[in-house]
C-alpha cells in the first residue's frame, strides 16, 4: 500500500481497550489545540447500548467471560468455532480443556505447552468490559525486584519508582471512578500526596469477608511461620479492594446494585470500562474508532521511523489500507501487540526488536483456588464478584525465595469453581447426582450417582442450607518473567484474514510454583480458622494445568486458571539490549512508536494490572504530548 | 431488558436490615399480596385460544409447580392466575413454561396435570406431600416432573430423558441444558431459594450484601 493514498492523522492508536481509549482522550484534553486521534479496533464496533450483550448473557449456557460480545468464537451448542474462520481470533475459555487446548482447530492459540497458557482475552473495546473492577496500585517493592531480590536471576527492576506513578495513579483513578478507603489502602509502602482522595467512598465489605477477617484476626506465630515473613504475623488484615464500581452517582453513572456478576458483565454501568472513555474521546470531535479494521504491519521509513500501518478492514469484503501519523501507539495487548510486530518484517527483522526481547517473559497470575463448606450461612451469591482480599502477604523476605500470592474472597459461592452453580447444585439435589460434592452417598464420595433426588420443600431446604455456606478463595501468584515463555507466529495456522495466529510456549518456574505451595499452607489455614469443610475437586489426571509438588510429606496435585492478567512480552528498560520499550513506553528503535499497555511490565507482581496500564498510559500521552507535539 | 419489570428505589430507611424484595418495593412484591387474597378457581376463556390449555390446566400447573419445587404458588405466578382480567402477572413465566412442556412432551405432562388436578380435592396442608407422593410413583412421569422443577430453579431446559440416563446409567455425562429466555435466566429461583439473586439480575440496592438477607419466606413464600 503506498504511503500516498493513506488516511492521515495525528497519532494512531491501534487497540480499543483501556490504554488505547485513555490515550486517546487524554490526547485531546486540551480543545485549543486538538489533535487527530485515529483508534484502529480490531473487534466489532461499540454498540449503542448494552441490551444484546445482556440478552446474550442471560441465554448462554456457558457464562463464560466472553460469553455476551463474542458470538462468533462460538457455534450455536457452545463449541468453539474454527478459529482459522475467525476474523480477528481470539482464545476463549472453552478451549481449555484436556481435550482440545493444544487443537488449533478449536483454540485460537497455537499452545506449544508444556503447560497451557490459560489467560483468555478479547476484542471489542479490548475485551476489557468484562474485567473485575478492581484498580490496586503496585506496592513500592514490586518496581524493584532485582534490587530486592537478587538471588532471583529472572527478576530485572523498572526503569520506574512507585513515586514515579504516584500522581498518574492519581489520575487514573479519577478517570476510571475508583472507590476505596485512603487509610485502608496504606500498606507495604503504598503511599499517597498529602491532599490526595479517592474519588468515591470504598465498597462494602460482604458478610463473606467478614467472616474471613474475624477468623484472622488471632493467629499463633507457629502457624504464619511459613509465610517467611519479616516477623510470623498474629493477626492478617482483610482489607476492601479498591474497585472502579460506583459506590454514589459518578461520572454520570449509577452506584452498584450487587449484580453479583461484573464479569462478564456489569447489567448496569456501575462498573467502569474503556467504551465509557472511548465514547468521551469521540466526543472531542478529534477522535475516530475504526472497528473492524486490523492493523497487519508496521511499516518502517527513514531514520528508523515508522512511515505508516497497514491494515485490512472487514466491515464489507475485506479490503486494504493504510494510516499515517506522526505518532503511533500500539496498545494491543501482551500477545497481539507482540504478535503485530513480529508481523511487521524490517528487513528480515521483526519491529522494534533489536533486544530480541519481543514476545519473551510472556507472564500471568496463575490462580489457584479452594473451596469449602462454612458451618452457619455466609450467604454468598450477593454484592458484587469480589469485595475485598488479603494484601499484606503480597511482600517480604520469602520473595528472595518463592512467589508472592494475593488472596482473593468470592462472593459468588461456587459459582465458576464447579462449572457453573446454581446449575451443578441444583441438578445434584433434583436428579440425584453429585458433580457438586455435596450430595455424596456415603462411603462413595467419589461416585457421579448422588445420595438424594428431592422435591418441595425438602429440596428447599437443603438447596438453602448448601448455597448460603458455599466458600471459596483464590490466590494470585506472581509468576517469573522467563525467557522462553513467548509468543511467536504459528508458520502453519492463520486466522480468517489469513494472519498467522500466535503460537504460545508456557510454563511455571520452581520459583512461581513454590508460591502456589505457599498459597496451598495459606488455604489450610483459613480453612482451620473459619472451620471450613474442604470440597476442592481432585485434580484430574488429564487436566492439563496439573502439577505435584510434595507438601509435607505428601504428594499434592495442584491445577490453576488464568487471571486474564496477560504481561511481560515487551519489557521496559534503559538497557535498549535488555529491554523494548524506555521508561516512557516508547520504543528503543524507533522513536515515534509507543507500546503500551501490561506488555511492557518487566515484572508482574500480585495486583492486576489495570490500574497501573492505566497510569502508565497516562503519562505516556502527557509524554506525547510534551516531546512530540511540544504541548 | 424492557420487557422486565424495573426495579424501584427502596422506600425503606438506609442502615436497617432492608434488604432485596422484603422492602424494596417492587411491582414484584405488590402483585403477589393481590395474588395471596385470591382464591383458586377458573380462568376459562381468558387463555389464550391459541394454547391447548385451559384454565384449570393452568391453576393445575402452577399448584404441581409448586409443590415440586417447594416455593409458594404465589410467588411462581406474581399477580394472580385466576383474576379476570388475566395476565394481570408482569412476569407471566408459567405461560411460557406451559407452553414449552405442552410443546415437548404432552402426554405425560397430561398426566401431571392430572395429579395436581385431582388433589385439589385434598385438604390444604397435605396437598403438595400427595402430589409429590403421586409424582414418585409414576416412573415415566417423575422425570419430567423434575425437568419441570429444573425449570423453574434455574430457567433452562433439562430434557427429561437425558435426566433419566444421567440418574440411571453409571458414568453418564451431565446432561446439557438450554437456558429458556433471557426472562426465564432473570425469573429463576435457585438463588432466590439461597436469599440471593439470579447472577446479573438484582433487584436491590447499593449495599445491600454487606447485611443480612432478609429471612427466607420472603423470598419463596416459604
Amino acid at each position: 500500500m503506498a504511503a500516498e493514498s493513506c488516511i492521515e492523522c495525528d497519532v494512531a492508536i491501534v487497540g480499543a481497550g483501556f490504554a488505547g481509549a485513555l490515550i486517546a482522550l487524554e490526547l485531546n484534553r486540551d480543545a485549543n489545540n486538538p489533535i487527530k486521534v485515529i483508534v484502529l479496533e480490531a473487534g466489532a464496533a461499540v454498540p449503542a447500548n448494552i441490551n444484546e450483550y445482556l440478552e446474550r448473557f442471560y441465554t448462554a449456557a456457558a457464562k463464560v467471560p466472553e460469553s455476551p460480545y463474542t458470538p462468533e468464537v462460538v457455534d450455536k451448542d457452545d463449541r468453539p468455532t474454527d478459529p482459522s474462520k475467525v476474523m480477528a481470533g481470539r482464545p476463549t475459555s472453552l478451549s481449555l480443556g484436556a481435550n482440545n487446548w493444544t487443537d488449533p482447530k478449536q483454540s485460537y492459540l497455537v499452545q506449544k505447552g508444556p503447560r497451557p497458557f490459560a489467560s483468555t482475552y478479547d476484542r471489542v473495546a479490548g475485551g476489557t468490559q468484562h474485567w473485575l473492577g478492581t484498580c490496586l496500585r503496585f506496592v513500592p517493592a514490586d518496581f524493584k525486584m532485582k534490587t530486592r531480590y537478587p538471588s532471583v536471576p529472572q527478576f530485572v527492576d523498572w526503569p520506574i519508582a512507585y513515586d514515579d506513578l504516584n500522581e498518574w495513579y492519581g489520575k487514573a483513578e479519577c478517570e476510571l471512578g475508583v472507590s476505596a478507603d485512603l487509610q485502608e489502602q496504606k500498606f507495604l509502602g503504598i503511599h499517597f500526596p498529602d491532599t490526595y482522595k479517592y474519588p468515591m467512598p470504598k465498597i462494602p465489605r460482604s458478610l463473606v469477608d467478614v467472616a474471613v477477617d474475624e477468623a484472622l484476626q488471632s493467629l499463633p506465630e507457629e502457624r504464619t511461620r511459613f509465610l517467611e515473613m519479616e516477623q510470623p504475623p498474629t493477626s492478617i488484615p482483610v482489607r476492601s479492594l479498591p474497585a472502579a464500581r460506583n459506590s454514589q452517582p459518578y461520572k454520570n453513572r449509577r452506584a452498584c446494585a450487587g449484580n453479583t456478576n461484573c464479569i462478564p458483565i456489569c447489567p448496569i454501568q456501575a462498573k467502569y470500562d474503556p467504551t465509557i472513555t472511548l465514547n468521551d474521546a469521540t466526543e472531542t470531535g478529534h477522535g475516530e474508532i475504526l472497528d473492524r479494521h486490523v492493523v497487519r504491519e508496521i511499516v518502517v521509513g527513514e531514520n528508523g521511523r515508522i512511515s505508516h500501518i497497514n491494515f485490512i478492514q472487514y466491515r464489507g469484503p475485506a479490503t486494504r489500507g493504510c494510516v499515517k501519523a506522526k505518532v503511533y501507539v500500539i496498545a494491543a495487548n501482551a500477545i497481539e501487540t507482540p504478535r503485530l510486530l513480529l508481523m511487521s518484517n524490517n528487513g528480515g527483522r521483526a519491529i522494534a526488536n533489536s533486544s530480541d526481547m519481543v514476545g519473551r517473559n510472556l507472564m500471568d497470575h496463575p490462580y489457584y483456588v479452594a473451596w469449602g463448606l462454612t458451618q452457619k450461612p455466609i450467604y454468598p451469591y450477593r454484592g458484587p464478584l469480589i469485595t475485598s482480599g488479603i494484601g499484606d502477604l503480597c511482600d517480604g523476605p520469602f520473595r528472595g525465595k518463592r512467589a508472592a500470592f494475593r488472596v482473593d474472597i468470592g462472593n459468588e459461592g461456587w459459582n465458576f469453581v464447579v462449572g457453573g452453580d446454581p446449575n451443578v447444585t441444583t441438578l445434584d439435589f433434583v436428579n440425584g447426582l453429585n458433580n457438586s460434592g455435596l450430595n455424596a452417598q456415603p462411603d462413595r464420595r467419589e461416585s457421579p450417582l448422588g445420595k438424594e433426588a428431592l422435591f418441595g420443600k425438602a429440596l428447599v431446604d437443603r438447596l438453602n442450607e448448601k448455597f448460603t455456606r458455599q466458600f471459596r478463595v483464590g490466590f494470585l501468584v506472581e509468576q517469573t518473567p522467563d525467557l522462553d515463555n513467548r509468543v511467536t507466529l504459528s508458520q502453519q495456522f492463520k486466522d480468517g484474514l489469513g494472519l498467522p495466529r500466535p503460537e504460545i510456549s508456557y510454563n511455571l518456574s520452581d520459583y512461581t510454583r513454590q508460591g502456589m505451595v505457599a498459597a496451598y499452607r495459606m488455604k489450610d489455614l483459613i480453612f482451620e480458622k473459619m472451620h471450613v469443610t474442604e470440597f476442592t475437586k481432585k485434580v484430574a489426571k488429564d487436566e492439563p494445568t496439573r502439577f505435584d509438588e510434595l507438601i509435607d510429606g505428601k504428594i499434592v496435585s495442584f491445577n490453576y486458571y488464568g487471571a486474564g492478567h496477560i504481561m511481560g512480552t515487551c519489557r521496559m528498560g534503559d538497557d535498549p539490549r535488555q529491554s523494548v520499550v524506555d521508561k516512557f513506553q516508547r520504543s528503543h528503535d524507533h522513536g515515534n512508536l509507543y507500546l503500551v499497555g501490561s506488555s511492557t511490565f518487566p515484572t508482574g507482581a500480585t495486583a492486576n494490572p489495570t490500574l497501573t496500564i492505566a497510569a502508565l498510559s497516562l503519562r505516556t500521552a502527557r509524554h506525547i504530548l510534551d516531546t512530540d507535539f511540544r504541548r | 431488558m424492557t420487557h422486565l419489570p424495573h426495579p424501584q428505589p427502596s422506600s425503606a430507611a438506609r442502615g436497617e436490615k432492608e434488604d432485596e424484595a422484603a422492602s424494596s418495593f417492587t411491582r414484584r412484591g405488590v402483585l403477589a399480596g393481590a395474588a395471596a387474597a385470591t382464591a383458586a378457581a377458573s380462568i376459562g376463556a381468558a387463555d389464550s385460544p391459541a394454547s391447548a390449555q385451559t384454565g384449570n390446566d393452568m391453576v393445575a400447573f402452577v399448584q404441581l409447580s409448586a409443590a415440586l419445587t417447594g416455593i409458594a404458588d404465589v410467588k411462581l405466578a406474581t399477580g394472580n392466575f385466576n383474576a379476570t382480567p388475566a395476565n394481570s402477572d408482569p412476569v407471566d413465566i408459567r405461560r411460557q413454561y406451559f407452553d414449552w412442556v405442552n410443546r415437548r412432551r404432552p402426554a405425560v405432562f397430561r398426566r401431571l396435570l392430572q395429579i395436581a388436578g385431582d388433589a385439589q380435592k385434598l385438604p390444604e396442608a397435605g396437598r403438595a406431600q400427595a402430589i409429590i407422593d403421586r409424582v414418585q410413583a409414576a416412573p415415566d412421569a417423575k422425570y419430567l416432573a423434575r425437568s419441570i422443577v429444573l425449570m423453574w430453579y434455574l430457567g433452562a431446559w433439562y430434557d427429561p430423558g437425558d435426566l433419566q440416563k444421567a440418574a440411571e446409567l453409571p458414568n453418564h455425562p451431565s446432561p446439557a441444558f438450554k437456558v429458556i429466555s433471557s426472562k426465564a435466566y432473570s425469573q429463576a429461583w435457585a438463588l432466590r431459594v439461597a436469599q440471593a439473586h439470579p447472577m446479573g439480575f438484582s433487584e436491590m440496592q447499593f449495599g445491600y450484601w454487606a447485611r443480612p438477607p432478609s429471612e427466607r419466606p420472603v423470598f419463596i413464600g416459604n
